[in-house]
């Protein structure tokens, strides 16, 4: 029952819609609600009236919700670090999150297999860490230690929580034995391409790489102490990876560099290997030498991640260097005891990809090789056919030409003196794409000697009779020539097809005018164009300095 | 954390009891989590109020100002409520750095009931002004984020974003009115989920506390710690949800009544 005590004076109160109570109380109790108060603070306009509405106690349950998987745990963000390939020491900041809306203490710290790998940056445990407050702990690696990071830590706190970080990485060791450049370095692009020949010879080619691999191989000799550094490397570390300085791609330091310095010059850097996110090394002698990872590149100057940890005298050579292993046996000679020689090829374990750049002049539809091969050596062409032979040793041999013409084989050297040149063949060859992309080739002789000076008009070659009416009248290979002229200019045209108009003398048609004049005396050569593609998907630079570079490509000839 | 509910004898009164109880309340002074008065001036028909709150780990700067003022003549009585990001002792309220929008608290100069509920991140306040429920948030939300990735998450809210003078209590239609300071450190308007959901108990009469998620079309920002959906089936304002034994006091939407116009604050 509702127990009212009066007050005089006062309006009336309306508690809710279907309740009207005279104001003038005091106190007002009703049956079942728990507290009521009516009172008078400051004059009799301050009636109020809390909990006169009835209050009833409900049982409720909390929801679940993204909150219960963020908060209410430990964070340590990143939870997992993988460093890499460790060659210089490396740090990274963890964030070691309370997400606790109540204070927790930092307990303890477990660590295992931290060979090598530190935790620190904040007070050792016992830490309290505020609710929801956060701490920034260091992990850092140096160097020093066993081949492969594996680093686990748990972290213990005061309220059953815990957390885990977990460290990975490989170290790498330098392989800073600078090659014997009598024996030259050997370079080897190795593309892989699918080539499915057809009955008529014509070929279907699918590039199966889309960056080639790309392996160095070359000569060590060494003495004394260094035979003793490259076993212990051989026994310790021969089947991991190694940093190796691009030998070729040489640089001369001409000012010192001093410890903590974190920027490099270096020369023509647009024609070595330097690329952002990779190393350079820093060489003195085979025991001597350091490399760095680059963070970026601007022109020739070189920005590093982490500051070099050594000065460097002027003098200095400056490589880049890629990670690499050593591919299949290391063979090391030992003419006395105290020498060694080894010959080793490294397979280069991070190939970036050269932005290929093809020749500048195209005709219908492929690319002209623009360099002329060298004569060091005679230039072989081979003839071959696609023939069915039908032979049973008794009778006469039946033999059949599946494809109705050659595949001519042909094998050029190219000797390169300068460092643009050799990066251009180097792009060159990244649009080939190995066996893929095929190219016109001159033959580079004069094939036809044209006998009249041709006429802007003309739609033809006057030319001493080779036969090729005679033999290809309705030409379906050999067909295509290059005009060069004096100054320069080189056409390119088709042949559609010949007359004979003496013993001596025949005409070549030609698909279109040539729409200049040209005396016979500017005629320097008249040569046969073949669409032809490299035999082989891997291509090698034999390195004689590392300025000169001997090539050797072999070709054959496709259908268009 | 720390909760007191009472009586105010006006509006003024009110402000003078928060700032008492943020500042010194003895269970924020015993967490570390009590707020610090940067500025209280009060002058005859003024208050001004300006807080610097410390986070759960005392590490925190989170700033705040409450001014009231009040229009006798047209019965208006209000606080506005600002977030903001620093102090500068020589500007004045509506001068500091990093101002939110102005929100407004609608109050009288009659005695309120009220309910306070404060941590060292955020304050809610609860008023009964006449028969209508006020709510009032000053403070953080609890991101779903870490501290690094979203350091500054606060949400302020009044019942009103009107200029001063604009309305009287009895004008008041929602207690939704507030703005969050969103990822690039920008004052928005956020969603909320649940808004208006009209759903029952569940059997046995079990009331469902839903956390209330802020959110727009860029992100899901967090949740407002301490305060929840619940439904108004067979419900009313001031009822207490008990959860593992925490009281919860169900408010109504100043003067809604509907189903889905409920929510319960957390008494601790």
């Amino acid at each position: 029952m509702a127990t009212l005590i009066g007050v005089t004076g006062l309006a009336v109160l309306h508690l809710a819609g279907h309740h009207t109570v005279s104001a003038n109380l005091q106190t007002v109790g009703l049956a079942g609600v728990p507290s009521i108060v009516g009172l008078d603070r400051a004059g009799i306009r301050s009636f109020t009236w809390p909990g006169v509405l009835p209050r009833a106690g409900l049982t409720g349950a909390a929801d679940r919700s993204f909150r219960d998987d963020w908060y209410h745990r430990i964070h340590v963000l990143p939870a997992a670090i993988d460093f890499g390939n460790l060659v210089s020491p490396v740090s990274q900041a963890v964030e070691v999150w309370n997400a606790f809306l109540s204070p927790v203490s930092l307990t303890a710290i477990e660590e295992t297999g931290a060979d090598g790998v530190s935790l620190s940056g904040q007070s050792p445990p016992p830490l309290v860490y505020g609710g929801l407050a956060s701490r920034v702990h260091t992990v850092a690696a140096s160097t020093l230690g066993s081949p492969v990071l594996s680093a686990h830590y748990v972290l213990r706190f005061s309220n059953g929580a815990s957390s885990a970080l977990t460290v990975t990485g490989r170290r790498v060791v330098v392989l800073g034995f600078a090659p014997n450049w009598a024996g030259g370095i050997t370079e080897r692009l190795a593309w892989l391409t699918d080539v499915l020949e057809s009955y008529d010879g014509s070929e279907q080619r699918i590039r199966l790489r889309s960056v080639p691999r790309r392996s160095f191989e070359f000569q060590l000799d060494l003495a004394g102490q260094g035979v003793r550094v490259l076993e212990t490397l051989l026994h310790a570390w021969g089947a991991r990876v190694f940093a190796v300085p691009v030998w070729t791609d040489r640089t001369v330091l001409t000012a010192p560099l001093s410890a903590g310095a974190a920027a490099v010059r270096v020369s023509d850097a647009a024609h070595a290997d330097y690329h952002a996110g990779g190393l350079v090394a820093f060489w003195s002698d085979n025991l001597h030498h350091e490399v760095a990872e680059i963070l970026s590149l601007a022109g020739n100057a070189l920005t590093l991640k982490q500051p070099l940890s050594r000065g460097w005298p002027a003098g200095t050579r400056v490589f880049p260097a890629r990670f690499a292993r050593i591919d299949g046996d290391a063979v090391v000679a030992h003419p006395t005891d105290a020498l060694a020689s080894a010959r080793v090829r490294l397979e280069i374990e991070d190939p970036s990809p050269v932005p290929a750049i093809d020749g500048p002049s195209a005709y219908r539809g492929y690319r002209v090789l623009e360099w002329r091969p060298n004569r060091i050596e005679d230039r072989t062409d081979t003839w071959r056919r696609k023939l069915a032979v039908l032979d049973y040793g008794t009778g006469p041999v039946n033999i059949d030409d599946l494809s109705g013409h050659p595949v001519v084989g042909k094998r050029l050297r190219f000797t390169f003196g300068n460092r643009a040149t050799i990066q251009a063949f180097r792009a060159w060859l990244h649009a080939r794409q190995g066996r893929a992309v095929p190219f016109w080739l001159s033959s580079g002789q004069s094939d036809v000697e044209v006998t009249r000076p041709i006429h802007a008009a003309d739609q033809h070659l006057a030319v001493k009779n080779i036969g090729y009416a005679r033999y290809l009248a309705s030409p379906t290979i050999r067909r295509d020539v290059a005009i060069r002229v004096a100054g320069g200019a080189v056409h390119h045209r088709r042949i559609t097809g010949a007359t004979e108009i003496s013993e001596d003398e025949e005409l070549l048609m030609l698909d279109s005018t040539l729409g200049v004049t040209i005396p016979l005396a500017r005629v320097l050569q008249v040569s046969f164009l073949d669409l032809v593609r490299l035999e082989a998907d891997a291509q090698e630079f034999f390195w004689e300095t590392d300025g000169i570079v001997q090539a050797v490509l072999e070709v054959r000839t496709v259908q268009e | 954390m720390a909760y007191e509910s009472g009586i105010a004898a006006d509006h003024r009164d009110l402000l003078g009891r928060f700032r008492a109880f943020v500042t010194g309340h003895p269970s924020l002074i015993a967490a570390g989590q009590a707020w610090q008065e940067l500025r209280w001036v009060q002058q005859a028909s003024t208050q001004e109020l300006i807080l610097k709150a410390p986070g759960l780990a005392g590490t925190d700067a989170i700033y705040a100002g409450l001014f009231s003022q009040e229009t006798a003549a047209s019965d208006l009585y209000q606080w506005q409520v600002l977030g903001y990001t620093g102090y500068l002792s020589g500007a004045n309220f509506t001068g500091q750095p990093g101002l939110s929008p102005a929100h407004y608290l609608s109050l009288w100069n009659s005695p309120m009931s009220y309910w306070l509920v404060a941590n060292g991140r955020r304050a809610i306040l609860a008023v009964k002004v006449s028969s209508r429920y006020m709510l009032m948030h000053l403070g953080f939300l609890t991101p779903y984020a870490t501290p690094g990735q979203f350091p500054y998450p606060f949400f302020v809210s009044g019942t009103d974003n009107y200029y001063f003078g604009g309305r009287r209590w009895s004008e008041v239609s929602t207690i939704w009115n507030g703005q969050m300071r969103n990822l690039a450190g920008v004052w928005a308007t956020p969603s909320r989920y649940p808004a208006g959901q009209t759903y029952k108990h569940s059997p046995g009469a079990i009331y469902p506390l839903t956390s209330l998620v802020l959110y727009d079309a860029t992100a899901i920002y967090g949740e407002i710690d301490g305060l929840f959906h619940v439904s108004g089936f067979g419900n009313a304002s001031e009822n207490l949800v008990t959860v593992d034994g925490v009281n919860h006091l169900v408010l109504q939407d100043v003067a809604s009544t509907g189903i889905g116009n409920y929510v319960a604050l957390r008494l601790q």
